[in-house]
Formats: structure tokens, C-alpha cells, sequence
């Protein structure tokens, strides 16, 4: 299968729509699947499904929401077809941060903010797909409830519903309980 | 002056979608202020670990419960051979019925043996046969073989 770097170099004009989004998809990703190998994979099909659109004419209006819907979906997808992998098991504990962007407190403040990064995604872990889905268009990506509504086929008091459950259990995954 | 804002109101607020009276309440309520601060700390918090974190699991391939879900599974396929095995044996013809019911009756003592265990087809089938035979021969010999007196079918009974 060829890979996105070999058709950016195919495609110069695509390049400008992979640097703009492809950091937001794959966070996406690595929310929905909460696993970053998956989300580095799923993401890489994503902009290939992506390419292939593009070369065939195929654009849409705004890219932004259509990789948005397309990244919800093969996360879906990605779900439902890794039931193996959740069989063979595997702990629920995250041992390493990739994070440049810290790393300049006291090595206190380091450890204390680590500690708290794997309780948030541990808590964010064990959120329902749904919820998972909902906190990040609405929280993260910033879409409006009825959007979310639309995208997820929910209305939009079970939209409000699910984000209010992701943040209950968020907050008291991070000892704030409301 | 209004109750206090329900936490799924605050969030509402939060978000940008709380009535007009929830946000004036909010405007006025020290105490409501005060969740709604810490709502909004929380939710940097929440923001800043996922939009800065991914994580790596480490995976559990040969230990923890995947070992249970192997043993549990392997448990379960030896079980049902097992079962399986059993009927299909239950279900074939029995080769040798009648000598099994001669040698239970020679086990027990006492109890009267029929000649149908010497017949030759029903000795060489049944697998408890040969024992069965033994026994009525070490009988014969030891005498005391009659369960009927003067019965002519039983050999040394005349």
C-alpha cells in the first residue's frame, strides 16, 4: 500500500490540505481509539482515503468537516474490527507521554503532571464510544451541539446528555467530583 | 433570589448554552461562581492532557487475563471433546451386551449364571466375557454350580 508521504510527493497541491489537518485528525484519532499506534494507522488511511478523492475530483466544500466525519467513522470502523486485539487483553496503563512541549518545571511539577495526564486519559479511556465521540467534536473540535447532533444521529438533548456524563466521569477520574 | 444552578446548568453555561436566567443567576451567586471556576480549571486541565498526551499502553499479550482467556478456553474445548466423545461412544451398537449382564451377575455372589456367557459370539465380543468364562470354570470345577437342582441344561447338574 503506498504511503502519504510517497503521494504528497505525487501531489503537491494536496500537501497544503495534509499540513492543515493532519495534526487535528490524528489527536482525533488517538481520542476515539485511545491508542496512538491505531490512531497513526487509521490516520494514514484516512488522509489515503482522502488522497484518492481528491485525485478523482472528488472535494469537498470544507475539508475540515469532511475529514472530521471521515476520521469518527473509520474510528468506528477501527472499533468494531480490533476485537482481537481487546481479546488478547491489555492493561489499562499509560506509561509513556510523548509531550516536547513540557518538561521545564521542577521535576516535581513533572512527575505531578504526568500523574494527572494518565488519570484524564484513563478516565477518558473508559468513556463510552458515544461519549468519547461527543466530548471531542463538542469540547475539542468545537462543533455545536446541533452539529454533533446531526453527525451522530442523536438529538440534541442526548448530545447534552453524553457530554455531561464524559465530564462527570472525567472530573471525578481526576478527584473533582461535582 | 433563584436556587442554585443544577451541575448539568453550569455546564451548560460553560459551554455557551445556558438560559439567560442561569447565566444571571451565575452573575450573582458567589457560590455558583465558584463551581463555575473550578469547572473551567477542570476542563483546562482535562483539555491540556488530552490535546498533550497520547498515550502508549503497554500491552498484556502472554499474562495477566489474556493467560486466564487462554486457560478458560482451552478448558472449554477439552470439555466439549469430551461430552462430544462420550455421546458418539454411547450412541454406537454395544458388541457383547449380554455378556456384560453374565458378569455382573458372577460378580455377585450368589447369583445365578446363564449359559448365554459361553455361547462363542457373546465371549469373544464382550470385553468382560473372558472373566466371566474364568469364573464359571473355576466354578465348574469347585462344583456347587447348580442353581437349579436337576436342572438338564446346566452341565454337571444331571
Amino acid at each position: 500500500m503506498a504511503t502519504v508521504s510517497a503521494l504528497l510527493a505525487e501531489q503537491d497541491d494536496f500537501r497544503d490540505i495534509y499540513a492543515q489537518h493532519q495534526a487535528r485528525v490524528l489527536r482525533l484519532c488517538r481520542l476515539l481509539l485511545s491508542d496512538s499506534d491505531e490512531a497513526e494507522e487509521t490516520a494514514q488511511e484516512i488522509f489515503l482515503k482522502a488522497f484518492r478523492s481528491y485525485r478523482s475530483g472528488q472535494r469537498p466544500e470544507a475539508w475540515n468537516k469532511w475529514l472530521t466525519t471521515v476520521t469518527v467513522n473509520a474510528c468506528r470502523d477501527r472499533r468494531r474490527s480490533s476485537w482481537w486485539k481487546r481479546w488478547r487483553g491489555r492493561t489499562e496503563e499509560f506509561n509513556e507521554f510523548r509531550d516536547p512541549d513540557h518538561g521545564h518545571g521542577s521535576a516535581e511539577d513533572e512527575v505531578l503532571r504526568r500523574e494527572t495526564y494518565k488519570l484524564v486519559w484513563g478516565s477518558f479511556s473508559k468513556l463510552s464510544a458515544r461519549q468519547k465521540e461527543v466530548f471531542a467534536l463538542r469540547h475539542l473540535e468545537g462543533w455545536s451541539t446541533e452539529e454533533v447532533a446531526a453527525q451522530l444521529g442523536l438529538s440534541t438533548g442526548s448530545v447534552k446528555q453524553h457530554l455531561f456524563r464524559a465530564v462527570h466521569e472525567l472530573r471525578k477520574g481526576i478527584g473533582k467530583d461535582l | 433570589m433563584k436556587r442554585c444552578l443544577s451541575d448539568e446548568a453550569l455546564l451548560q453555561c460553560y459551554t455557551g448554552e445556558g438560559a439567560a436566567a442561569d447565566q444571571t443567576h451565575l452573575g450573582g451567586c458567589p457560590a455558583c461562581a465558584e463551581r463555575y471556576r473550578a469547572l473551567g480549571a477542570d476542563m483546562a486541565l482535562i483539555t491540556q492532557a488530552l490535546e498533550a498526551a497520547p498515550p502508549r499502553q503497554r500491552r498484556a499479550r502472554a499474562s495477566g487475563l489474556a493467560g486466564w482467556r487462554v486457560a478458560a478456553s482451552a478448558l472449554s474445548l477439552m470439555a466439549a471433546f469430551t461430552v462430544g466423545w462420550s455421546l458418539r461412544s454411547s450412541s454406537l451398537p454395544q458388541p457383547g451386551g449380554g455378556a456384560h449382564v453374565v458378569s455382573q451377575q458372577v460378580a455377585g455372589a450368589g447369583q445365578p449364571m446363564q449359559l448365554s456367557a459361553l455361547e462363542p459370539g457373546v465371549v469373544q465380543a464382550g470385553a468382560a466375557a473372558p472373566a466371566a468364562y474364568a469364573a464359571y470354570v473355576q466354578d465348574a470345577f469347585e462344583g456347587d454350580l447348580c442353581s437349579e437342582p436337576d436342572n438338564p441344561l446346566e452341565p454337571g447338574c444331571l
